[in-house]
């Protein structure tokens, strides 16, 4: 464990170097600021309408950070031969792996409070009030950056960052239209179709578990089921894809 | 040479495409339907982005709604937009409420509000708001008190209805009390209204009434009445509708609020 602890300070601590992650924050900052420009045209519903942006802005940048930081994780290490270093040590392709995720999983979780804080503080400066219902998203952004971390280490193993990126987008937006791959199923008539699309839906990620922005922006209540259900599929989710990760890290070969 | 010479060529004609090739496209089909996706998919390509979709349509809505409102006051696309924002928001109340009653004033498609805001009690069927809406569209634009009567009373059955509707369900079935609750409606559409065009509304509305009203003094009395206190006082009018912003008053014969 303490190696992989390890492994996940450096990683943080190298990540945070990274110009291309300043850049977002600072981007996203400015949007978040930005959003007080749609208040005159909102046709009254101002409150709705930063929410909506603050929340969504969030996610993108928190999408954007994976896929453009989160994409050259191992690529930096073969390219800067710091790989052979680590190999040399008695760590193994899974403590490596976790150790990786982890890492890149604290840059996300200090990235997503810090842009959060922006919101609430430009929240309650545009608004004038705050809206303590608004911390539920962060629980399912947490969860949701999980296993979009997973899942960005996954590719990351065996594709290059740019391609592992593309494919991250592909998925993230695909994730969220998993749910209507059942409807499609019940749609269609072609056998063959119905097991493939039922085939994708059980293997592709579902983020819709995920997606409750409406009902937080509606304050509708959220059961305890939904609550479980975000950090069960993400934690397992995740930990397969780490698995399967571990696995094609071992094969890989670096000479 | 000859490069540099089909590359020029090449410019010349993309500089002719952009210059005028665009201009064959129809003008409303290149500028606005562009945005605006069918229903059938349109929140399954959202990418969980459905919200944030829903407020940049409403946004993009408000510039077609006052572009057209300058010009040719003609909105063909209302309807489709509103429809495509409450497939992406089924909970954003403002279009079934306010929208609507663009839909039914300016654009002059009740049917289509109604078709709306049916839409909208599908999906929000504990709002006490939307059954109200249909009761003011049959009410003040179809002139069917009777149907009215209807909504405003389901109005009044849901949670959190103000007592004011079971007031309205009331003076509905009375339709001799038609100026009363014209102006009790138009009120409560400013109280409800957060947004200037609509409070703009709600008042010309008043305005209309009243003046209405004070055209039918003089042509009872044969002379103007000297304020509304008299119209008032006359039983023209069954109360002087008060809005805390400003004050109705009479002007060169006419009824202005100011």
């Amino acid at each position: 464990m303490n190696k992989i602890l390890t492994i996940a300070e450096n990683t943080f601590k190298e990540a945070i170097r990274d110009k291309i992650l300043l850049s977002i924050t600072i981007i996203g900052f400015l949007l978040i600021a930005a959003s007080k420009i749609f208040i005159p045209i909102s046709i009254g519903e101002e409150a709705k309408i930063i929410k909506d942006f603050g929340i969504s802005l969030i996610e993108i940048f928190g999408v954007f950070i994976i896929v453009f930081v989160g994409t050259r994780i191992f690529h930096q290490e073969t390219e800067r031969k710091t790989i052979y270093f680590i190999m040399s040590k008695p760590v193994s392709a899974l403590e490596f792996v976790a150790g990786k995720f982890l890492g890149m999983y604290y840059l996300i979780v200090v990235v997503l409070l810090i842009l959060f804080a922006i919101f609430t503080l430009f929240f309650r400066l545009y608004l004038g009030r705050m809206d303590v219902y608004l911390l539920n998203i962060l629980y399912f952004f947490l969860f949701e950056f999980f296993l979009l971390d997973a899942l960005v280490i996954f590719l990351s193993c065996f594709m290059t960052p740019l391609t592992s990126g593309i494919v991250v987008l592909l998925l993230f937006f695909i994730a969220h239209m998993t749910f209507y791959l059942i409807t499609l199923t019940q749609l269609l008539r072609i056998p063959a179709l119905v097991i493939l699309f039922n085939f994708l839906y059980y293997v592709l990620p579902n983020f819709s578990v995920f997606n409750i922005k409406a009902t937080i922006v509606y304050h509708l209540p959220i059961t305890i089921n939904t609550y479980l259900l975000a950090f069960s599929y993400s934690l397992m989710y995740s930990l397969i894809l780490i698995i399967f990760s571990s696995f094609l890290y071992s094969k890989k070969e670096f000479l | 040479m000859k490069r540099l010479f089909l590359a020029l060529i090449l410019i010349l004609l993309l500089a002719v495409t952009e210059k005028k090739g665009f201009d064959w496209i129809p003008q409303q089909k290149r500028e606005e339907l562009i945005y605006f996706p069918s229903n059938e998919f349109v929140k399954a390509m959202t990418g969980g982005f459905d919200l944030l979709l829903a407020d940049l349509f409403w946004i993009e809505t408000g510039s077609y709604f006052g572009k057209h409102r300058l010009s040719d006051r003609r909105y063909p696309y209302l309807y489709h937009m509103f429809d495509i924002i409450t497939d992406l928001d089924p909970k954003f109340i403002p279009v079934y409420t306010l929208g609507t009653i663009l839909l039914t004033t300016d654009a002059r498609k009740s049917d289509l509000a109604i078709k709306l805001l049916h839409k909208g009690m599908r999906d929000n069927p504990e709002l006490w708001q939307i059954p109200f809406t249909i009761g003011f569209i049959y009410y003040i634009h179809n002139k069917k008190p009777e149907k009215a009567y209807k909504w405003f009373l389901i109005a009044s059955y849901k949670e959190n209805a103000p007592e004011m509707v079971q007031k309205f369900a009331t003076w509905t079935l009375y339709k001799a009390k038609g100026v009363e609750l014209t102006i009790r409606l138009y009120l409560r559409l400013y109280e409800i209204s957060s947004s200037e065009i609509f409070r703009e509304k709600a008042i010309k509305g008043i305005e209309k009434v009243l003046s209405d009203q004070y055209r039918k003094f003089y042509e009872d009395m044969d002379f103007y009445a000297g304020s509304l206190f008299e119209l008032y006082r006359q039983d023209y009018l069954p109360f002087i509708p008060q809005i805390p912003e400003g004050t109705f008053i009479i002007e060169n014969d006419k009824v202005i609020y100011q």
